[in-house]
């Protein structure tokens, strides 16, 4: 395996680290995405052991920050925020295709990179793949079911739960506000697009023929609290035959527990080999 | 800010320089520390932006990953101190060449404090900025495992409890600790090398530490500072475990400082 460190881009602000197999082989290319703040290492190390991890299964991957995060510098520009993370994208899928003859990517995203992936793999054929750790869910009956089971398991959490709400309510509206779907530009957080939208993107996903490994972890139960969410939200949608969908209810968000992370580079090793 | 690779060029360290862009070319250069495991993260941002506003005030600065952290080579589980002592003296010498100074300020947080510390008398530093130090390894290893405890039990990251027989020996938050290093954590203790420095050390503590006190009355030159900032330390708030810190009275106090 080798590292390179990779400066790009149209402004040249952009750096990044390309891990290379030792032998070339015919495998499509990761990129991995910056997840919230973290800098391209990853939070607990995630972007780099799993760079590691599938050099030595023969992929090559390419993490880098975004302007403004970690080593790349954001320059003066009039873009909004979210449009210049779609340019820094665009950037890092010409560096891989003009510098290392990358065509086939797989982006790799967790919170708000799985936004990031899931946005340029619309807007950009080159991206044949996206992986997403705890990205956009669709509230479902049986969602509301589950949750309702487990607070009435756990009666403290219950009486907490309807204190907050009765008090929430005389709290001023900013505070109110639910931040997972925040609307703020510059913020952490994603914002899940209207249900016709989402379908529109993922149509254009299936024409493309691009294949999506949608990873949820237990942390992220107030959106997401059981294998199939997701498959129940879009039954009787077509593009669900490029979608496989794993839930890891033990897992913190970031993976962080060694045997989580292990047990997810299986997840995604083996979704690669039976895509790809 | 320019990344680049140094050191062995088969077991290569990533470090970033930040070059000096406004104000006074300043004739001492400052070498970061950073904390390892799940602090070097929580750290990260704090210290890249800390970095460029020293490098605004005219300073070279140079922050770097030890082998088995960050972007560095290496497997975390396979690194102990001496291996982290020598990637300081290497990246020390690697910044002395590179700004061309021959005093160097070193900035050390956590662990990387201790670990600078000890390799003070090879690196010769000309001072340093020690930012809630690791005094004690043993009592570090242990809030280490309670602060796991409390994340494995409270509903908080995980939505199910998690048991300790889920985890690879010595894990602590994401990260096994090599045998030699959890070892050499139990013995490690800084007083005695506190105590004999001989070179102007500030310490900046964000909780109160009888300990520090004494060790100032001892230290044979006097040359300790004890600054107490109430800032966001929370080093061992279980909710907090992977959440950046945002320190902006300890970065003013360090840029007052060094200005």
């Amino acid at each position: 395996m080798q590292e390179q460190i990779q400066q790009f881009g149209k402004n040249r602000n952009l750096y990044g680290i390309l891990t290379q197999p030792d032998t070339v082989t015919q495998k499509p290319c990761l990129m991995i995405i910056n997840a919230g703040s973290v800098h391209k290492a990853g939070p607990f190390g995630l972007h780099v052991d799993l760079a590691r991890y599938f050099a030595d299964k023969g992929y090559m991957s390419f993490r880098f920050d975004l302007s403004g995060q970690g080593e790349s510098l954001k320059l003066p520009s009039e873009l909004p925020r979210n449009q210049q993370i779609m340019e820094d994208m665009k950037d890092a899928l010409d560096c891989l295709k003009l510098q290392h003859q990358q065509e086939d990517i797989i982006t790799f995203g967790l919170c708000t990179g799985a936004e990031n992936a899931h946005k340029i793999a619309v807007q950009d054929k080159r991206v044949k793949g996206v992986i997403w750790l705890d990205g956009y869910a669709y509230l479902t009956p049986k969602f509301h079911r589950t949750r309702l089971i487990s607070k009435l398991l756990k009666p403290t959490a219950l009486i907490k739960s309807l204190f907050k709400r009765l008090f929430g309510q005389f709290a001023p509206p900013e505070l109110r506000k639910n931040v997972a779907f925040s609307s703020d530009e510059d913020s952490f957080v994603w914002k899940l697009p209207t249900i016709d939208s989402y379908r529109q993107d993922m149509n254009k996903l299936k024409a493309n023929d691009t294949h999506c490994l949608y990873v949820y972890s237990g942390g992220v139960n107030t959106y997401y609290n059981y294998q199939g969410q997701f498959f129940d939200a879009f039954t009787n949608d077509t593009f669900i035959s490029q979608v496989e969908e794993v839930f890891f209810p033990k897992a913190a968000h970031t993976f962080f527990i060694l045997r989580d992370k292990q047990a997810l580079m299986a997840c995604i090793e083996s979704w690669l080999l039976k895509r790809f | 800010m320019i990344p680049f690779y140094f050191s062995d060029s088969q077991a290569p360290l990533y470090g970033v320089l930040h070059e000096p862009t406004d104000g006074p070319f300043r004739d001492k250069a400052i070498l970061f520390c950073h904390p390892v495991g799940h602090e070097y993260f929580r750290t990260y941002r704090m210290v890249q932006l800390l970095s460029d506003k020293l490098a605004k005030q005219g300073y070279y600065c140079l922050r770097f990953d030890y082998h088995g952290t960050g972007d560095s080579s290496g497997q975390f589980d396979e690194m102990n101190m001496n291996t982290w002592q020598q990637d300081i003296i290497d990246a020390c010498d690697e910044l002395r060449s590179t700004a061309g100074c021959e005093q160097i300020l070193c900035i050390g947080l956590r662990l990387g404090a201790a670990l600078a510390l000890k390799v003070q008398p090879q690196c010769y530093f000309n001072e340093l900025i020690l930012w809630d130090p690791i005094f004690e390894g043993q009592t570090f290893l242990n809030k280490l495992s309670n602060l796991q405890n409390k994340a494995f039990r409270q509903n908080w990251h995980f939505s199910t409890v998690r048991q300790d027989s889920e985890l690879e020996e010595n894990e602590f938050l994401g990260y096994r600790y090599s045998t030699p290093l959890t070892q050499q954590l139990e013995h490690l203790t800084s007083s005695t090398e506190l105590m004999n420095l001989s070179c102007p050390c500030t310490i900046i503590h964000t909780d109160n530490n009888d300990q520090l006190s004494q060790i100032k009355i001892q230290n044979k030159h006097n040359f300790l500072i004890l600054k107490h900032i109430n800032d966001e330390g929370n080093w061992f708030f279980h909710k907090e475990i992977d959440s950046s810190i945002s320190t902006h009275n300890i970065n003013q106090f360090i840029l007052e400082t060094l200005s």
